[in-house]
């Protein structure tokens, strides 16, 4: 068999055992590689950044154990950033296992930053379905009081001292959501209706068709995979699982883009022998 | 403890149990990459039945009860009679949804399938509305960009570019009209090379989704099961 | 029969949704029917009238003129229009600068944030500029989060001066700005106001054109309690001096309050369910008496009274009955799979030990997380069984399910990623760009070629530029596509759903 066919010819078992390593690199070696912020990654922090000091933020988390890679960095730090700023804010999710995911951060973070339940953040917990967003969102975004009704702890929304003075999305000044998909409903029904800013934190896969949303200032910032996670905990000064995977995608990136490119020169030359065979 | 060897974690304990269960679970999902097994068959199934069991509990315990049984409850003890009437009809049509499994009950079935279509048919021309028409908007962009508001994406070079490649791939799907004018047919071509630009978008981070999930579990099993590496 | 009755189930679910899009909540009544606030006196050439905040709940705030004397016919004279102002979404608190100015606070298009706007009054209308002439600071500033209320005064020396209320969040601060020509203005930063700690300004009025003028400011203690205080510029326009409390009259709740001529002053009385009034007031003429007199405490009532539509009260019942109706279905996935499964294991036809496994697996996931939610500080088997199903099987099964296809990927880029046609070359070499651009490896490699050269730069040109307009141009067709699927499925166009009833 020639090189060229040999080439081709990697059993499959191979490649994985290959990507395998190739991913566990950055356990062995501490890599660090500088990470520039991109636009949308500055738009979302800036959007945070903005937001006055006292005004309500709302965090929408629908992550959990499919997509802990590429979220878990992106929650960590808009979490710490919120907190480090005193920021106050609601979170909710429409994923019933999310709560435990985001919890353990949260309740990591507050430890540290000596934030109190109730005053400087309130948790919702699972309060719409997936398949009912559209209903949920906007009777929340008419009357949050109303709709909430209640924290995870049950107690009442009229005796959490952060959510005093809410009524509807007016009183929100920014909505992050993290999760695997966009949520739409956020721009559909909170956004064009009563003008609030509104940050995606959204899986890769899911950042191609979102790009528009920035043009049209839909969103003002967007946290792409794992890259929007790690560069946010760099804007924050927080290097943690973002950068870790981040590093790990490095070897990964590579290791395909070396493997589709050794696989073209394969095959060029392969036709190249075949057609000096024929001709 | 940490290492250049594998120790794996103690099996004592729950923490130990929890993370032997989570290795074990996710070497039996990974022996599929070599062949199709047993193991990974039992898994499988293992993960579906979590899975149905899980969402069924929470829709019970998240919706049905809050939304459902507790005003029923409140409101048959406080003789609130309108929201009971209520959540016996939201009972009703809740059941209808069996009518499925009879010939002569599926039409039942029908009514409140058509009653979820139809209310989600008219939520989706608000939303539709509200999420594409501001883009409709923003995607006439002006060759003309005042020096203060000139950003790397926002010149007149990028506006014109922008226009004329959306312009173009619109032109290639338009399938209305056979595309036999040479000016179409040319639009139409830049507009597939175009397009031949996104796929590898899309292609790049499907495969930047995908990585993230797998280097995670590389991770886990690594950092959290073997305690391997400085930092494990 | 049957097929008509889901027919016509399937429209009115959607017609209550499009009505409840399309219409209003609630229709007809005055573009003040929800409160009347923020009145300032003016004058056009003999034309006296008073131009004031117009309030709809439902709508955004709008400034509306009625005669002097609060009677009469009343008009909107701004409405925030369709173009992308710095009023877009709304405008409120009117001040008229004679000859020809009206200023306000307008709302954004895209950040709501307040701003003063001008309006000038040329050949028998007001024509806005379309934007602000006033702005909010920057973050840390104290006008940050933009300008609340603004008092601008014609000088003698032909400049202007304004006191304005720059908000940063919640609190209020004052603030001073000048300007020669009342258009191009010089912020001069906050005012310090003397004895002013622990109250919220609410309102400022100057009385007159001399700097040295008294200046009305209106307080908010944290009881609620409102105080009106009497102070004037001194050091150069850096402080306020605090001259006297005025006297307010009782039983008046006031938002604020603007002079209006040299005795009088219109104010904004506050009723107990919240809505609003216009108030004419005017200074006390009993002896020593430092005090405000209501000459009439309903200058300008809100206007008449919309109807509802009933479509938005109804909104939250008809929600929460989709959503449980629509939860109700839960058991019909599950008994699809135990039918399946079922079957198997009576039979105990090839897999049914897999199929015991799921059968277990959802029963003991199922009540465990029934338990552990119910009582989830519990600390018993239940809950320590929850965890161990749920952290230490579901969430490690559903990833490594999730993570198979990275593999997958990796090994059909390598089989089947070959570049034959230049078509075939561009998907290669984006995807590749943009492969190396999101990873810190791609900017590393080029970070010292010229910026156009450089990956992450030239990936959020693709991204930003190009992948936005092809998006953009497929969301077009999404768009239409949507629209004329929703109205088929509405109208019970597709026959597909209707053959198993004909």
């Amino acid at each position: 068999m020639r090189w060229y066919e040999r080439l081709q010819r990697i059993d499959n078992r191979v490649l994985y055992v290959i990507l395998a390593v190739a991913v566990a690199v950055p356990v062995f070696a501490r890599l660090r590689l500088p990470i520039p912020p991109t636009t949308e990654t500055l738009g979302a922090y800036d959007a945070v950044e903005a937001v006055p000091p006292g005004r309500l933020v709302m965090v929408q988390s629908t992550w959990d154990a499919g997509t802990i890679g590429e979220c878990e960095g992106q929650c960590r730090a808009v979490v710490e950033h919120l907190m480090r700023r005193g920021q106050p804010f609601v979170i909710w999710t429409s994923n019933p296992a999310s709560p435990p995911f985001y919890n353990r951060i949260i309740e990591e973070t507050a430890r540290r930053h000596g934030r109190i339940y109730g005053r400087d953040w309130v948790d919702f917990g699972y309060k719409v379905p997936g398949g009912a967003m559209a209903f949920g969102v906007q009777a929340m975004a008419r009357d949050f009081p109303g709709y909430m009704k209640s924290d995870v702890r049950g107690t009442p929304v009229s005796r959490l001292p952060a959510l005093a003075r809410v009524r509807n999305a007016n009183d929100f000044d920014l909505i992050i959501t993290i999760g695997y998909n966009p949520i739409g409903e956020f721009i559909q029904f909170v956004q064009a209706v009563y003008g609030t800013k509104v940050v995606f934190g959204i899986a890769a896969i899911n950042s191609t068709t979102t790009y528009s949303y920035i043009d049209s200032k839909q969103i003002v910032g967007m946290l792409v995979g794992a890259r929007g996670g790690a560069e946010y905990e760099v804007l924050v000064d927080r290097a943690g699982r973002g950068v870790q995977i981040i590093m790990a995608q490095s070897f990964g990136h590579l290791l395909i883009v070396a493997l589709v490119v050794m696989a073209n020169i394969a095959a060029l030359a392969q036709r190249r022998a075949e057609r000096r065979r024929s001709g | 403890m940490t290492g250049w060897l594998p120790h794996p974690v103690s099996p004592f304990g729950w923490q130990g149990i929890t993370i032997w269960l989570g290795a074990l679970a996710t070497l039996a999902i990974f022996s599929f990459l070599f062949r199709e097994n047993r193991v990974y068959r039992f898994a499988e199934h293992t993960l579906l039945g979590l899975g149905i069991g899980f969402g069924i509990a929470t829709t019970i315990t998240d919706i049905i009860i809050p939304k459902w049984w507790t005003p029923l409850t409140e409101g048959w003890s406080g003789r609130h009679w309108g929201v009971v009437t209520l959540c016996l009809v939201e009972l009703v049509l809740g059941l209808m949804w069996y009518g499925l499994y009879h010939r002569k009950t599926v039409w039942l079935s029908r009514i409140v399938m058509g009653l979820a279509i139809g209310a989600g048919a008219g939520v989706a021309f608000k939303a539709e509305i509200n999420d594409k028409l501001p883009q409709i908007i923003a995607s006439f962009k002006s060759p003309y960009v005042p020096a203060r508001e000139v950003t790397m994406f926002n010149n007149t070079t990028s506006n014109i570019v922008f226009v004329v490649v959306m312009l173009c791939v619109l032109s290639y799907f338009f399938f209305s009209v056979e595309q036999k004018h040479a000016a179409l047919r040319a639009s139409s071509r830049v507009g597939r090379i175009f397009l031949m630009l996104t796929f590898g978008v899309f292609f790049s981070n499907a495969i930047m989704t995908r990585m993230s999930v797998f280097i995670e579990r590389v991770w886990f099993l690594l950092t959290e099961w073997l305690r391997i590496g400085p930092g494990g | 029969m049957k097929r008509r009755a889901i027919i016509v189930v399937t429209f009115l679910a959607g017609l209550y949704y499009l009505l409840e899009f399309v219409l209003p909540p609630r229709i007809g009544g005055a573009p003040d029917a929800d409160g009347a606030a923020a009145a300032t006196s003016a004058q056009i050439g003999a034309t006296r009238f008073i131009a004031y905040t117009g309030l709809r709940n439902d709508g955004r705030p709008v400034i509306m003129r009625v005669r002097g004397d609060g009677a009469g016919p009343r008009q909107v004279l701004i409405a925030p229009g369709f173009s992308r102002r710095d009023d877009y979404r709304g405008a409120r608190a009117p001040q008229f600068v004679a000859p020809d100015r009206l200023y306000y606070i307008g709302l954004g298009w895209d950040d709501r944030t307040p701003r003063v706007c001008l309006a000038r009054h040329a050949a028998g209308r007001w024509r806005t500029l379309s934007r602000a002439v006033l702005g909010n600071g920057l973050p840390g500033e104290p006008d940050s989060s933009g300008i609340a209320w603004a008092s601008i005064s014609r000088e003698t020396t032909g400049g202007y001066r304004m006191l304005y209320l720059g908000l940063q969040g919640e609190r209020a601060t004052l603030c001073m700005a000048l300007s020669p020509d009342g258009l191009q203005w010089t912020k001069r930063g906050p005012v310090a106001a003397e004895d002013i700690n622990g109250l919220r300004p609410l309102s400022v009025t100057q009385t007159g054109a001399d700097a040295r003028s008294p200046v009305l400011l209106l307080l908010r203690d944290a009881a609620g309690r409102r105080i009106l205080r009497e102070v004037v510029l001194v050091d150069g326009v850096r402080r306020l001096r605090k001259l006297a409390d005025v006297g307010l009259p009782q039983g008046l709740t006031l938002q604020d309050i603007r002079h209006s001529s040299p005795m009088s002053f219109l104010a904004t009385t506050e009723e107990a369910n919240g809505v609003t009034r216009v108030a004419a007031l005017t200074w006390s003429t009993r002896m020593n008496a430092l005090a405000l007199e209501v000459t009439n405490p309903t200058l300008i009532a809100p206007g008449k009274k919309p109807t509802s539509t009933y479509l938005s009260d109804a909104r939250g019942t008809v929600d929460d009955l989709l959503v449980v109706v629509g939860a109700f279905a839960v058991g019909l996935g599950l008994i699809g799979l135990a039918q399946l499964h079922g079957r198997r294991l009576l039979a105990l036809q090839k897999g049914w030990p897999e199929s015991t496994a799921f059968f277990l697996a959802a029963g003991a996931m199922a009540s465990f997380t029934v338990y552990a939610r119910l009582h989830p500080d519990a600390g018993t088997w239940g809950t320590r069984g929850y965890d161990l199903l749920f952290y230490g099987l579901l969430q490690p099964l559903g990833s490594s399910m999730f993570s198979l296809l990275a593999a997958y990927l990796v090994s059909a880029a390598y089989r089947a990623f070959r570049v034959r046609t230049f078509e075939g070359g561009l998907l290669a070499a984006s995807a590749t760009l943009i492969m190396l651009g999101q990873v810190p490896v791609g900017n590393w490699l080029t970070q010292h070629l010229p910026p156009y050269l450089q990956i992450p730069k030239v990936m959020a040109w693709v991204l930003f530029v190009n992948n936005t307009a092809v998006v953009r141009a497929v969301n077009f067709g999404i768009f239409v596509g949507a629209l004329a699927t929703a109205m088929r499925v509405w109208l019970s166009m597709d026959r597909a759903s209707m053959r198993s009833v004909e």
